[in-house]
């Protein structure tokens, strides 16, 4: 005749119901934020008890351990139920190392010297003048540049551009703009090769 | 390794990005592979271990000619591809049958690794219970697991790989997967006069609140 494991369970149980808390003393270590529970103590073996009865006994009394323990900790208000709040646990390694702060730019070290500020909150929408009317800011209809298509007119500055064979101020604006841009590229790869050269260990040396 | 690819699109920026260390953590995702040869007995004994932590394991199914122990390179490289950091490779040869290896890296490289025979298993139609997905477990040590280094290494490991995702509050009623770990010493000594390497006893319960009766679904014995 063969009893299946839940009924003997379920006997040992009925029997505990009077004493829901087990008789030794909870000397066990917790590790709460992973919701572990380590119990140093060698499996208690009956006589004539098989090995799965006695590993479902000492699981019953270490899991009600651990749940006394977790239901003790401090209550958190939720519109579920009873909800409980786990501290954090630093027992087991991480899977990565932690990151590195980036390091500052040039301008940023500069900034943080002189206790400049820059509150760069930009707003979407921007006021054309050149049309009269609110636009955006970038996007499809983004606000006029300053290119030929927008701005066919550029005011000739005398002795520069209002005489024969003056240099193009349109092909000027465009060159400067490139100019611009190629500039602040380099700039950003001079403080990426900085970021670099900056000392830190790392692991991933193969 | 080669060096680290550049993103050349916004979305390939956001998921390299994802995949940076972080200051405070994601789950550790688990990698299930096979080894050079296995048997059903390890593939239905990893798959138990699988339901266990579904949401934050991949599992592929070729079998790989990896030997961590010896060069643990092709597994770094699979670990990364996937996003994981800890590992259960299923192997079955006749000099190491039923074997399985657990283990998890940091960095991208292996950090410890521990090698088990599985010497009994039921898979959980064995059990009239069946289990819910992707609960939170409670895990129970019990016995001595700091007699040898391998066992203070399993105990961490086992720690590791039981936990899945960790929560900073969680509903009390959610609380209804236990599983314990019994580390159980053996008295007989092998054929070459060394003592066994003790026992581990892997068994998932259900918590009922009421009545406080625990069901087992499934075991395996390490």
């Amino acid at each position: 005749m063969s009893v299946s494991a839940s009924e003997i369970l379920k006997a040992q149980a009925a029997k505990r119901q009077s004493s829901a808390i087990p008789e030794r003393t909870d000397d066990l270590d917790y590790d709460i934020g992973n919701l572990i529970a380590y119990d140093s103590h060698p499996l208690l073996r009956k006589k004539g008890e098989s090995m799965e009865d006695s590993l479902n006994a000492s699981s019953l009394e270490l899991g009600q351990f651990l749940l006394s323990k977790l239901i003790a900790l401090p209550a958190v208000p939720t519109p579920i139920g009873v909800t409980v709040r786990i501290p954090v646990s630093n027992a087991l390694p991480r899977e990565k190392p932690v990151p590195r702060a980036k390091p500052k730019s040039r301008w940023e070290e500069f900034a943080q010297e002189k206790g400049i500020q820059r509150d760069r909150k930009r707003e979407r929408q921007v006021y054309d003048e050149k049309s009269g009317e609110w636009k955006e800011r970038w996007g499809k209809n983004r606000r006029t540049d300053n290119t030929q298509e927008f701005d066919p007119v550029i005011v000739a500055k005398a002795g520069v551009n209002d005489f024969e064979g003056a240099p193009d101020p349109f092909q000027a604006e465009r060159k400067a703009k490139k100019d611009r841009v190629k500039k602040n590229k380099s700039q950003q790869i001079a403080n990426e090769r900085r970021a670099k050269r900056t000392k830190h260990d790392d692991w991933k040396s193969r | 390794m080669s060096e680290p690819r550049i993103a050349t699109t916004q979305r390939g920026k956001r998921a390299l990005k994802a995949k940076e260390s972080q200051i405070f953590e994601n789950a550790k995702n688990t990698l299930f592979l096979y080894g050079k040869q296995v048997n059903d007995i390890v593939k239905e004994a990893m798959v138990e271990l699988f339901k266990l932590k579904r949401s934050c394991s991949t599992k592929l199914q070729r079998r790989n000619d990896i030997s961590p122990f010896n060069d643990s390179e092709s597994l770094e490289f699979l670990m990364e591809k996937n996003d994981c950091s800890l590992f259960v490779l299923g192997n079955h040869q006749k000099k190491r049958p039923h074997n399985l290896i657990f283990g998890r890296t940091f960095n991208g490289r292996v950090l410890d690794m521990c090698e088990y025979r599985l010497t009994g298993f039921q898979p959980s139609e064995f059990f009239e219970r069946k289990a819910p997905m992707n609960l939170k477990p409670m895990i129970a040590f019990k016995g001595d697991f700091d007699s040898t280094p391998e066992l203070v290494t399993s105990k961490s490991i086992l720690s590791d790989l039981l936990r899945n995702q960790t929560h900073d509050q969680i509903a009390i009623e959610s609380l209804r997967l236990l599983v314990t770990v019994t580390v159980v010493a053996s008295k007989r000594t092998l054929d070459n006069g060394e003592l066994e390497p003790p026992t581990i006893y892997i068994r998932p319960y259900i918590v009922e609140s009421k009545g406080g009766c625990m069901c087992p679904y499934s075991c395996s014995t390490l």
